[in-house]
């Protein structure tokens, strides 16, 4: 490693010092993203302490009220009212809460899972390999959208099924990611060597793998997590996934849908929530990879 | 390319395609009862019983699954439950409509990704550059529903020019090809740049330069070639999410193809008609990934499809 | 573990003490390796990178192995550590064989035996402080409290000389001489009996070099350490070895006291080696005995005496004789003309 006669950085500064120093410069549309991902991530956390109104709340003496600057739109409602009267903004803020909570846990879950079998197929080897191999090989085979689809259609309407296939929905990804990164740390001169000086196998995987291995799998996370939440989106527009009473972004945009002509903003206003939320997501998983891995040309 | 590697490729994919097969087969089956959900409810239990002997479902899972397996073989997928038409013709009917539309959207992610890719690999870090990226990442984080609907909005109801469901003109196409061919035309601008950055690379590319700018415009056509392998390789790996969102899309603009039948058959419970389209549709994954790896094997033995996935993701 | 050793001031003893039981001790040891992989109709091709070694060690002794690339050193030293296990003979150290240690056990065994290589930035992890990574073999054996380990690792880390501005620095900001101390000093951490040293210097600058060499000598009289270490470069050697043998094609060919062997080397290979060996003094006139031709594969050994295709007094008889190893003194050689003077 070379430093820069601009950039010395003391060692006494230790692990911390070296990370924060590492933020000197932050191209403004991260910036952006990041301001929008903690709004999102704010909406999520405070939803229901900052409801103007309860989600489901029906005025029907205001019904199809359109967001503020346009004709016939009142103040109590800014973001505008549906078929029931209900406020557009208050069901923003749950059914948000709802996508992201949901997406985020799936993608967790398919992480978690996937980098352990990785983990798993990496250390013993031959048949546990194989037999791991194959299965992600069967998993990057199935249409799983489609898989979903039918399964939930065919279940009913089931909290744990969604969130099971959210969270099946590409453990495959890490599991070949990682197995791939622990086949080729578990050569390196440090971890031969603290196993020569009597260090057990999964104490070198937590202590030295899994921590030099964490950026790809987290590159993979910010790149999973929007992929997760157009998963759930997706069916729950098809009107598969969440459906009513309960409501989330996708189930939002289904309902919209038929309103197009009369109040189009019950649609495009979800949906631009879900299009921020994924952009600023994908321009943070870019930045981290350059700024994890500067090799990288994409 | 040994004929080793290549047989076992296969027997994986045969292998893959079963269990995909008994997968589907056992958890639509285990998820409820179809019969009770596709009859009107005031109907007595002789004639759900009757349907369900007719239907052959009153017979133990094992039992469905062998003469399911049997049937197979004889090229019968099953009758659907709604038409009483073959689960098979059936599926067959609609495939043209969806194929037009997957193969336009594919040409037009091709047409507008392509040559994206390139200009930004060879202008690279330049505005022009970061300009073709921001539309890429809009393009891949736009949810295709999202943009079908906002062109619903600007070209059918507010400018009024076209049509914004059925599928009778090519004015029809326009729209469901352009939403279906946003995503994948983001990612193919993507691995197309970073291919052609890879390859521009290369040694041999600098000497060519050296030598003039002439000899580098043919160079790039020699280039292109090249980095057109990851590319290939993304089109026949992501075949499955084009499928998925086909179906969305298709659902969005009523357009009659599988997408719609697929939908339209989960809802009503036609066990036949659903486990039909997913095998065809895990038969084309399938089949494409087995493409894929074949095509590796014989460019380059050495390189195994898992890195370059791993690459790709 | 006391850490009365590290504190103690150093004084060598002029002849280390004849114990007679060899701490360490090399039985005919052999370790094949596989170099083409057997098909159904074809058996696996390996050879035998260690070919029948015998070596024992006193307590406290120095053994110096050298020679040149590919002649089976390396895999000797891990032989002599435990890290591999032979595919013919026995290694035994102070009594534990490692060919018959459990999984446990052979982990408690890395606390008698330690390795340093040649690329220390590379047995060091990249992202950790160079003070948790010499404190790790407390932590991985249990060793101690948390205040005794912090203790002790200080401790180790003003022996060999590492300044305390750099202990919480990452190996990347380390010189290559810095970074082969820490690495020391955590090879030495839990105070093995054995320390097997394979290059440890070869990939230094000249003058860090000497530094690492009289800190290794330094740390090994203060720990009382038996070490073997392994080089090519018989300069350094002289500096820090008891005795010295000599491997040629995976065997030892001339093995003996360090002086004897600078002085009055009996093997041709010895003597060629020597010869090569650049004195500063253009004054001193040598024999050039230079070596002729490559070295052979060592997967095809020579048959016969393996030297004899490159030796310069090499008779018929070498060529269909495997010479054995013979006893001239505190000498030990294998070449049939070992009598000759040349």
């Amino acid at each position: 490693m070379s430093l820069a006669t601009t950039d010395v950085i003391r060692p006494e500064a230790g692990i911390a010092g070296r990370f924060l120093m590492g933020f000197r410069k932050v191209p403004g549309s991260v910036i952006v993203a990041i301001t929008i991902l903690a709004l999102v991530a704010f909406a999520t956390i405070f939803a229901r302490g900052i409801l103007p109104y309860d989600f489901d709340q029906m005025d029907l003496r205001a019904r199809l009220a359109p967001p503020v600057p346009l004709e016939g739109s009142t103040l109590a409602h800014p973001l505008g009212t549906d078929k029931l009267g209900r406020d557009v903004l208050s069901r923003l803020l749950i059914a948000t809460q709802t996508s992201i909570l949901l997406s985020l846990l799936g993608t967790i879950i398919g992480a978690v899972i996937g980098t352990f079998l990785g983990f798993v197929a990496a250390h013993f080897g031959r048949w546990v390999d194989e037999g791991i191999s194959t299965l992600v090989d069967f998993q990057a085979a199935m249409p799983w959208f489609i898989i979903a689809l039918a399964v939930l259609a065919f279940m009913g309407n089931s909290m744990v099924v969604f969130l099971f296939l959210l969270g099946m929905y590409g453990w495959e990804r890490y599991a070949r990611i990682t197995r791939g990164l622990v086949l080729a740390a578990r050569e390196e001169g440090y971890a031969r060597a603290v196993h020569a000086l009597g260090g057990r196998s999964w104490t070198i995987y937590l202590r030295h793998v899994l921590p030099n291995i964490l950026s790809p799998l987290i590159v993979q996370l910010t790149i999973s997590f929007p992929e997760t939440i157009l998963f759930e989106t997706s069916l729950s527009f098809l009107g598969l996934g969440i459906r009513p009473p309960m409501t989330s972004l996708g189930q939002m945009l289904g309902d919209g849908r038929d309103y197009l002509v009369s109040a189009w903003w019950l649609a495009v206003i979800p949906g631009i929530m879900i299009f921020l939320t994924t952009l600023s997501m994908s321009i943070f998983g870019d930045w981290l990879r350059t700024r994890f891995d500067p090799s990288l040309q994409d | 390319m040994t004929v080793t590697y290549a047989l076992w490729k296969v027997l994986r994919a045969v292998l893959t395609m079963w269990l995909v097969v008994t997968f589907v087969f056992f958890v639509l089956r285990l998820t409820g009862d179809p019969v009770a959900q596709l009859l009107p409810d005031d109907v007595d239990q002789n004639t759900i019983d009757y349907y369900r002997r007719l239907w052959g479902l009153d017979q133990p899972i094992l039992v469905q699954y062998w003469r399911y397996f049997e049937a197979l073989f004889h090229g019968d997928l099953g009758i659907s439950f709604r038409d009483n038409q073959d689960a098979l013709e059936l599926v067959l009917g609609r495939l043209p409509k969806t194929a037009l539309l997957g193969f336009t959207a594919l040409g037009f992610a091709i047409a507008f990704g392509l040559p994206l890719g390139v200009i930004a690999a060879l202008k690279k870090d330049s505005l022009i550059d970061r300009i073709v990226m921001s539309v890429a990442v809009f393009g891949f984080s736009m949810p295709n529903f999202f943009l079908g609907i906002l062109l619903i909005l600007g070209f059918s109801l507010y400018l009024r020019v076209l049509p914004s469901s059925g599928s009778d003109t090519w004015l029809h196409l326009i729209m469901p090809a352009l939403t279906l061919s946003s995503t994948m035309g983001a990612q193919i601008a993507r691995y197309t740049r970073s291919a052609m950055i890879d390859v521009m690379n290369k040694p041999y590319m600098r000497t060519a330069d050296s030598k003039g700018a002439g000899t580098t415009r043919r160079l790039y056509l020699h280039a292109l070639p090249n980095a057109s392998i990851p590319i290939i390789t993304i089109i026949g790996l992501k075949i499955g999410e084009l499928i998925g969102w086909a179906v969305v899309v298709e659902n969005v603009f009523a357009w009659p193809g599988i997408g719609r039948l697929l939908t339209h058959a989960v809802a009503m419970r036609d066990l036949a008609v659903v486990q039909c389209i997913l095998m065809m549709i895990a038969l084309t994954m399938v089949t494409a990934n087995l493409t894929v790896d074949l095509i590796y094997g014989w460019l380059d033995p050495r390189v195994r499809v898992g890195a370059a996935r791993e690459r790709l993701q | 573990m006391t850490l009365s050793l590290l504190a103690q001031t150093p004084s060598r003893a002029p002849e280390p003490e004849p114990a007679h039981e060899a701490f360490l001790k090399l039985d005919k040891v052999e370790r094949a390796f596989v170099y083409r992989r057997g098909t159904l109709t074809r058996p696996a091709k390996s050879f035998n990178a260690v070919d029948g070694v015998s070596l024992s060690l006193r307590k406290g002794e120095t053994m110096a192995v050298v020679g040149e690339s590919g002649c089976g050193k390396s895999t000797l030293g891990r032989l002599a550590a435990g890290l591999m296990r032979p595919t013919g003979g026995y290694v035994d150290l102070d009594g534990i064989s490692f060919g018959e240690l459990s999984a446990d056990g052979w982990r408690d065994s890395r606390t008698q035996v330690q390795v340093i290589f040649q690329d220390a930035a590379g047995s060091l992890d990249p992202r950790l402080p160079v003070e948790t990574q010499v404190r790790e073999p407390l932590d991985l054996h249990n060793a101690g409290t948390r205040e005794e380990r912090r203790r002790r690792t200080e401790e180790m880390l003003m022996a060999v000389k590492l300044g305390r501005h750099l202990w919480k620095a990452v190996p990347g900001e380390l010189s290559g001489g810095q970074q082969q101390r820490v690495v020391i000093a955590r090879a030495l951490i839990l105070e093995p009996g054995l320390l097997i040293c394979d290059e440890p210097v070869s990939a230094l600058d000249v003058s860090i070099q000497a530094q690492i060499i009289s800190l290794l000598a330094d740390m090994r009289d203060r720990l009382d350490l038996t070490m073997i270490f392994i080089s090519h470069d018989l300069a350094v050697v002289r500096q820090i070895a008891d005795r010295v043998a000599v491997m040629y094609l995976g065997q030892i060919v001339e093995e003996g006291p360090v002086e004897r062997l600078f002085s009055a080397p009996m093997h041709p290979y010895t003597k060629a080696l020597l010869a090569a060996v650049p004195v500063p003094d253009p004054a001193v006139k040598r024999s050039k005995q230079l070596l002729m031709g490559d070295p052979p594969s060592p997967h095809a050994p020579p048959a016969g005496c393996r030297f004899h295709t490159r030796c310069p007094i090499a008779t018929e008889r070498c060529g269909t004789d495997m010479p054995e190893m013979r006893s001239f003194g505190s000498v030990h050689v294998a070449c049939h003309h070992a009598e000759e003077r040349s």
